[in-house]
């Protein structure tokens, strides 16, 4: 166990019994947990299910856990999991109920009081990032989300996507890159309107 | 990949996580917390004996209290009630007189009512009854065993009850009285002295 890992710590009280370690260890970690699942899947009320789904396997696996990495890769490691499967069965699933997703998206990520038209153009800015981030490819969101929400390291990210570490690194590279150019967009044609 | 390019690499992702941050901070919604703190909760052991025991100690206290009032009452009950047999033995203060210590000796008939030859007298009673020093009596009736002093005029009607009087006046060592006693008995019956 890595030994500033006092999650890992936390993690074992409550397999010990300890519901408070549970509560701190949960406090910790669920808002960027639930930050990661809801600009992963772009639905509020699907990023609620998906939350709760990876907290129930967390506790589930209590009794198993043994902490040989930090516990922020075993729970983002839970997290993606629950995302693939999440995207397999939205595969599967009616274009129209995809398109009410689609919708949820939207709707998510910018309501009224926020589109462009109604806001300051630090909103703009913000709303176009936060497009420009669901239109990465899901690998790349995923690698650029693991790295901010989480804090975990490219090497850490390629554990958990379970690739290489240049793979992520790589991913890693093109989803900042495309952000950034959608930032720049954004600042150009501000300075157009200005 | 030359320096070059990792420096405008670590610029951009600055930028980027830095306009990232100011996105609104998603939060999970409060029922969730609540369900998954709830199942979190659900899933550990029961809890220990130490969270029933104040549970145990508040019914035995209740049972306790209970049995104490209980008693008390049964004790104020008996106390109350007033006790008709003394089982054991009970002292009686009481003072005997000299006349009493006198009578207790059971005295003979005195020698000079008997004047006839022949005739003996009967049995004198004693003038007041013996006390008894223990009784098993309820409190308070040695009163009642205690006979007041025969009034003169009765004893001077029964002359075996005078003669004996006059008899204990002499044992007593209390001659005046006896002698004058005497002389008022003879008065009043000359056939008998």
């Amino acid at each position: 166990m890595d030994p500033r890992d006092d999650d890992a710590e936390l993690m074992l009280r409550y397999q010990a019994g300890d519901a408070r370690a549970f509560d701190a260890l949960y406090g910790r970690h669920k808002g960027s947990l639930y930050r990661y699942l809801l600009r992963q899947v772009g639905s509020a009320s699907t990023a609620n299910d998906l939350f709760q789904e990876v907290w129930m396997r967390v506790i589930a696996s209590r009794q198993r856990y043994t902490p040989r990495a930090r516990f922020a890769t075993f729970l983002f490691r839970i997290a993606r999991n629950c995302a693939i499967d999440h995207h397999r069965r939205a595969r599967s699933t009616p274009v129209d109920a995809q398109e009410d997703g689609a919708l949820a998206i939207d709707t998510a990520f910018a309501p009224d009081h926020e589109r462009p038209d109604f806001a300051m153009e630090s909103r703009q800015r913000l709303f176009r990032l936060e497009r420009a981030l669901h239109a990465l490819p899901r690998e790349q969101r995923e690698a650029f989300l693991l790295h901010e929400e989480s804090g975990l390291d490219v090497m850490q990210i390629a554990q958990i996507t379970e690739v290489g570490v240049e793979t992520a690194k790589s991913r890693l590279r093109y989803a900042i890159g495309k952000l950034r150019r959608s930032l720049e967009e954004s600042d150009e044609r501000v300075a157009q309107a200005v | 990949m030359n320096t070059g390019t990792d420096k405008r690499f670590a610029r951009e992702k600055l930028e980027v996580s830095r306009a990232y941050r100011q996105l609104e901070p998603a939060m999970p919604p409060p029922e969730l917390d609540e369900r998954i703190a709830r199942h979190a909760r659900a899933v550990l052991p029961r809890p220990d004996r130490s969270w029933r025991a104040p549970r145990r100690i508040g019914w035995l206290a209740l049972a306790a209290s209970v049995l104490l009032s209980t008693m008390t009452l049964v004790l104020i009950n008996l106390r109350s009630t007033p006790r008709n047999v003394e089982p054991s033995v009970r002292m009686i203060h009481a003072v005997a007189t000299r006349e009493d210590r006198a009578q207790l000796r059971y005295p003979a008939p005195p020698a000079f009512v008997t004047r006839r030859p022949g005739e003996t007298l009967p049995y004198v009673a004693p003038l007041i009854p013996p006390r008894r020093l223990y009784s098993t009596d309820p409190p308070g009736s040695h009163r009642e065993s205690v006979a007041p002093s025969a009034p003169e005029p009765d004893l001077r009607r029964d002359p075996q009850r005078w003669a004996a009087h006059i008899e204990l006046l002499d044992r007593e060592g209390r001659t005046g009285e006896a002698a004058a006693e005497r002389r008022e008995f003879r008065q009043a019956y000359p056939d008998l002295h």
